[in-house]
C-alpha cells in the first residue's frame, strides 16, 4: 500500500516537473530563507532605541520632580526628588540599595545615550509622592530580572522601599 | 537663562565619560548587582573584584562562571558574551586567574549555554570548599561576606 502511493507520487513528480524547475525553486527558498530571518525580528535594539527615543521626545531636562525628566525613561516608582532626597541621593533615613536597575534613557538636549542606574532608597516607610511608570527596556514575565516593578532593595539592611533614583552611570 | 541652564547641564553631562561597547555591555548585563566597581553587595551578590577568578582555577569553576544563569541568559549573541567575560576577568581579577589560564573561546560559551546550571548554590559551595581547601581562599571567605556592606 505504502509503495504504492510513494511509486505514484515519484512517478508523478517525476512526469511533470523538470530539474530545472525544482532548482529555480530551491533557489528561490534559498534567497528567500536568507532574507527571512531578517523581517520580523529586532536585530540591533532599534524597537528599544525607538521606544526610549518617543520618551525622549516628550521629556524635558529642566524639572527632576516631573515624571517626564529625561533621565525617568525607566523609572517605576516615587522619586526620590519629591522625598526630600535628590535624583540621585537618598533621602535621610533611607539607604541607598547596593544593587540598581541599569537602563538607558536619551538626553533630548544632545541626542545621546545615558546608561541610568536606577537605585532603591530603602528602610524607611513607603514615600509615596510623586509615583511615576515607565516601562523602557523592561520585560516582566518574559525575563523577571528586567522587570522594574520589583523592590530593588536587594542587599540592603532592610527589604522596605522608600523611593527610586536615577544616578548617570555612562555614556552609551 | 536658558544658554546657562544648557551650559551647566553641558557641564554636568561632560563629566559623564563616554563607555566602551564591553563597558556598556557589563553596565546593562552585570552592574546593576555586581556594581560598577565589581564589589558586589554583602551576602547576596558576590564580589568579582579581587575573586571571581579564582574559580578559573578549578575546571569545574571555569566550566561554571558560564553556565550561572546569569550568564547564560544574557541578551547578548555568543561573540559579545565571550568578549564580556574575558574582559570581566582580565579588569577585575587577573591575579587570581589559573596560571595556565587561556580565555574563554566562542565556541565554549556556545556549549555552555545549552547546559544552564539548575542548582547553582549547590555547585558554588562546593566548589568554594574545594578553592578552600587548596589554600586558595581563606577559612569563611565566599565571595559573599567580603562583599561591599551596605553604606
Amino acid at each position: 500500500m505504502f509503495d504504492r502511493v510513494v511509486e505514484r507520487l515519484t512517478r508523478r513528480v517525476a512526469q511533470k516537473s523538470s530539474r530545472r524547475s525544482f532548482l529555480a525553486r530551491l533557489g528561490t527558498a534559498l534567497a528567500g530563507g536568507a532574507l527571512l530571518p531578517l523581517l520580523p525580528v529586532d536585530r540591533s535594539g532599534r524597537l528599544k532605541r525607538a521606544h526610549a527615543q518617543a520618551f525622549a521626545e516628550q521629556a524635558q531636562t529642566q524639572d527632576d520632580t516631573a515624571c517626564n525628566y529625561w533621565r525617568y525613561c525607566a523609572m517605576d516608582g516615587y522619586l526620590c526628588t519629591c522625598c526630600n532626597g535628590a535624583v540621585n541621593a537618598c533621602p535621610p533615613g533611607s539607604e541607598p540599595s547596593p544593587t540598581s536597575w541599569v537602563g538607558s534613557c536619551i538626553n533630548p538636549d544632545d541626542g545621546q545615550t545615558y546608561l541610568i542606574a536606577y537605585r532603591d532608597c530603602c528602610g524607611k516607610g513607603v514615600c509615596g509622592r510623586c509615583p511615576c511608570l515607565s516601562t523602557e527596556g523592561e520585560m516582566p514575565v518574559y525575563r523577571p530580572q528586567l522587570s522594574n516593578d520589583i523592590d530593588w532593595c536587594f542587599g540592603a539592611r532592610s527589604m522596605v522601599y522608600h523611593c527610586t533614583t536615577a544616578g548617570l552611570v555612562g555614556r552609551a | 537663562m536658558l544658554a546657562l541652564s544648557l551650559a551647566l547641564a553641558g557641564t554636568a553631562l561632560a563629566e559623564t565619560d563616554r563607555v566602551t561597547p564591553v563597558q556598556e555591555d557589563y553596565a546593562r548585563n552585570c552592574q546593576g548587582c555586581h556594581r560598577a566597581d565589581g564589589m558586589g553587595a554583602f551576602g547576596s551578590v558576590p564580589r568579582l573584584r579581587g575573586f571571581v577568578g579564582l574559580f578559573t582555577q578549578l575546571p569545574e569553576g571555569r566550566d561554571y562562571l558560564i553556565r550561572v544563569p546569569g550568564v547564560v541568559w544574557a541578551m547578548l549573541d555568543d561573540e559579545r558574551l565571550t568578549r564580556l567575560m574575558n574582559w570581566l576577568l582580565a579588569t577585575y581579577s587577573p591575579e587570581e586567574l589559573a596560571p595556565d589560564f587561556r580565555p574563554y573561546s566562542v565556541d565554549e560559551i556556545r556549549r555552555a549555554r545549552k547546559r544552564p546550571l539548575a542548582d547553582v548554590q549547590q555547585v558554588r559551595a562546593r566548589l568554594i570548599v574545594e578553592l578552600q581547601r587548596r589554600g586558595l581562599v581563606p577559612p569563611g571567605e565566599d565571595g559573599l561576606v567580603s562583599a561591599r556592606r551596605a553604606e
